[in-house]
């Protein structure tokens, strides 16, 4: 089965287009999610309100059309939201300090432990940061979308999406350490 | 460590607590699920089959309608259960907020579903987002002055729904607990809309909800008033709501593949009938399984005239069977020529089973934008198809093929590889050209391959055939 395929059945309410959607797609929405709301079970229940919408709004959509990137705008814009409804994501500029000092101190990661250290500052980085600059960050580095698309889902201007995306970029380049990580 | 790319450090950083074999499945499977279909109620409950057998005997002896209450129809919010007291709203109340108007209309409450309709007024055009050019990965193909079929990327319309709202529209109940959507369907015009939203059954003793709206659909996050709370109150249906009976048919007839066409219920209506069917893949060729209708059904009565009919709204008819699908249709008039014969010319139907494979040499190093002109002609599943040509893509290739009229899809595989996207399309008129772009995230295959074309996708013909009348059932001969 494919996408197309897929996208059929799910617009003839056949259940069986979804779990083709779910286990292809789950993985990568989940952690998507989750670099954005920092949380597994807000991560997971995004994805899964996100799969039961589309379920349920299957009708509308155009079979043509590709179904991953609309599919992943949706659980970033969910996303988004879920941080909206959550006084847990108000953006904490203070402790932008914080993710400074960090990124200084990410110098190089030439064994697996010094690796499983750097995800961990990542992560604890990433929370620093405002959910839309973590969606910036997520779009651009882990879904590979291009700035229009970015600016589509993000309901910003590409000048404000390119903001967002140098300040986040040069913090995350920072963080990873110029040179050690390939450029997309 | 240095070869990492940002994609494998944020996937292994979130993989951490995201583990490969999350399965969300279960729990998505389980809130669908509680929309449970009269059928699956059936299934889940012996006693009710019994039930369902004497109602069944009671149809075919005639006086179905004195009992068929137990299913009702109410126009414009669709079938409910009526084996307790229904409650609707006690009545219609509108929220304005800068200029934009949110009316609860109607909300009727049964047994097992809860029907919420809804309108939004006054939406000023630039609420919503600009229809615009995009270069995303959408093809179509062409025929060129030559008479070649080619793929050619086309702009698409960005949709509202790229940037837009998309609402959870909800019940907040007293005590905290939430009621969302299962389905529902919508109209809409220039300024608003109006949305039938289907919910589970809310609990018998809660009155008194919160309807929650965190933004309106469609229009741009931010632009337009958002969070909308309404308060509702429910009370008793009044004894003179009108409720329709839906009276659930037991015997029917096919011509042309036995029980693959069957009638379902019939409700009759003040100016006509509804009457739901089913299509099974029951005896279809090649153990293809239907996706739906390939044409509209025809009704003529029994003169041969055509019978004027519609597709009805608020039926809700879906099946999660793979290979199977409702149809309905909604009867203009009583008086006619009965019995009428509702006649299925196709279906849409996949072919799981089918493949073919072939050899063929990519080439060590093929570039960027090199084509292939092949016209290979094969057969799969009986159906001719040719490999007109293939192109390499930055991250694959595309296919173009011209194939017998009736098919309309094909699957592409190069060497079995995984792939980390593929679509595909026809020209949407029959003609039989179709074409499948498959891209991969790592190594694009290069070298000789094999290639496979499998699950296949064609319209069968029929007809099937199933014959009804208000006053019986009666087999055809």
């Amino acid at each position: 089965m494919n996408d197309m395929e897929a996208i059929r059945r799910l617009k003839r309410g056949d259940i069986g287009g979804l779990e083709y959607f779910v286990a292809r797609y789950q993985v990568k929405a989940t952690r998507a999610a989750f670099l954005i709301v920092q949380d597994k079970a807000v991560a997971e229940d995004v994805v899964q309100e996100t799969f039961i919408r589309i379920f349920q709004k299957s009708g509308q959509f155009d079979e043509e059309r590709a179904f991953e990137p609309y599919f992943m705008r949706s659980v970033i814009n969910a996303a988004l939201n879920a941080c909206r409804n959550d006084r847990r994501f108000v953006s904490i500029e203070a402790s932008m300090e914080v993710v400074e000092d960090l990124i200084s101190e990410a110098t190089s990661v030439e064994s697996s432990v010094e690796y499983a250290e750097l995800k961990n500052e990542v992560r604890e980085a990433l929370k620093q940061l405002r959910p839309r600059e973590r969606a910036a960050i997520v779009q651009r580095y882990y879904l590979e979308m291009s700035e229009k698309e970015m600016a589509l889902t993000l309901d910003a201007a590409p000048g404000t999406v390119k903001w967002l995306l140098n300040t986040a970029r040069n913090r995350l380049r920072d963080l990873l350490g110029r040179g050690r990580y390939d450029e997309q | 460590m240095s070869n990492k790319t940002h994609f494998q450090m944020l996937d292994d950083t979130a993989g951490d607590l995201i583990p490969d074999t999350i399965d969300l499945m279960p729990r998505i499977a389980a809130q669908l699920n509680e929309r449970k279909s009269l059928m699956q109620i059936f299934r889940a409950r012996p006693v009710l089959v019994m039930v369902i057998a004497i109602l069944a005997f009671l149809v075919l002896s005639g006086v179905a309608y004195a009992i068929g209450k137990v299913m009702g129809y109410i126009p414009g919010i669709g079938m409910i259960d009526q084996s307790t007291q229904l409650r609707v709203l006690a009545e219609p109340i509108s929220v304005t907020r800068d200029g934009i108007t949110l009316t609860v209309e109607q909300v009727v409450l049964s047994a097992d579903k809860t029907v919420l309709v809804y309108k939004i007024e006054g939406i000023p055009e630039d609420a919503y987002a600009p229809w615009e050019e995009n270069t995303s990965n959408s093809y179509s193909v062409v025929v060129t002055t030559e008479g070649t079929p080619e793929s050619r990327p086309v702009p698409t319309e960005v949709t509202p729904e790229f940037s837009s709202c998309v609402p959870d529209v909800y019940f907040l109940l007293p005590d905290g607990s939430t009621l969302h959507m299962h389905t529902g369907e919508g109209t809409g015009w220039m300024t608003g809309f109006e949305n039938r939203s289907v919910y589970g059954p809310l609990p018998a003793g809660v009155n008194e909800v919160t309807l929650i709206m965190p933004c309106v659909e469609g229009t741009l996050v931010g632009r337009l008033p958002e969070n909308w709370e309404v308060p509702l109150r429910f009370e008793s249906a009044p004894s003179d709501m009108i409720v329709l009976p839906v009276v659930e048919v037991t015997a029917s007839t096919s011509h042309a593949s036995q029980s693959a066409m069957t009638l379902e219920q019939v409700i009759e209506t003040n100016d006509g009938y509804i009457v739901t069917g089913k299509f099974q893949s029951t005896a279809l060729p090649l153990n293809a399984k239907a996706l739906g209708i390939s044409d509209w059904i025809t009704i003529t009565d029994a003169n041969g005239q055509v019978v004027e009919a519609r597709p009805p709204t608020s039926l809700d008819l879906a099946s999660n069977v793979y290979g199977e699908f409702y149809w309905a249709y909604e009867i203009q008039g009583q008086q006619h020529a009965f019995p009428l014969t509702f006649t299925l010319d196709g279906v849409s139907a996949d072919i799981p089973d089918a493949t073919v494979e072939f050899e063929f040499d990519l080439g060590a190093d093929p570039k960027v934008g090199q084509v292939w002109n092949l016209n290979k002609e094969l057969e799969i599943a009986g159906y001719a198809i040719e490999v007109v040509s293939i192109e390499r893509l930055e991250k694959g290739y595309s296919f173009i093929f011209q194939a017998d009229p009736d098919v309309i899809g094909v699957n592409v595989e190069i060497d079995h590889m995984p792939f980390s996207s593929a679509s595909a399309g026809n020209d949407g008129y029959g003609m039989g050209n179709l074409f499948y772009i498959v891209e991969y995230d790592g190594d694009v295959p290069s070298g000789k391959v094999t290639i496979q074309l499998n699950w296949l996708q064609a319209e069968i013909p029929g007809p099937w055939q199933v014959e009804w009348s208000p006053e019986s059932i009666s087999p055809t001969p």
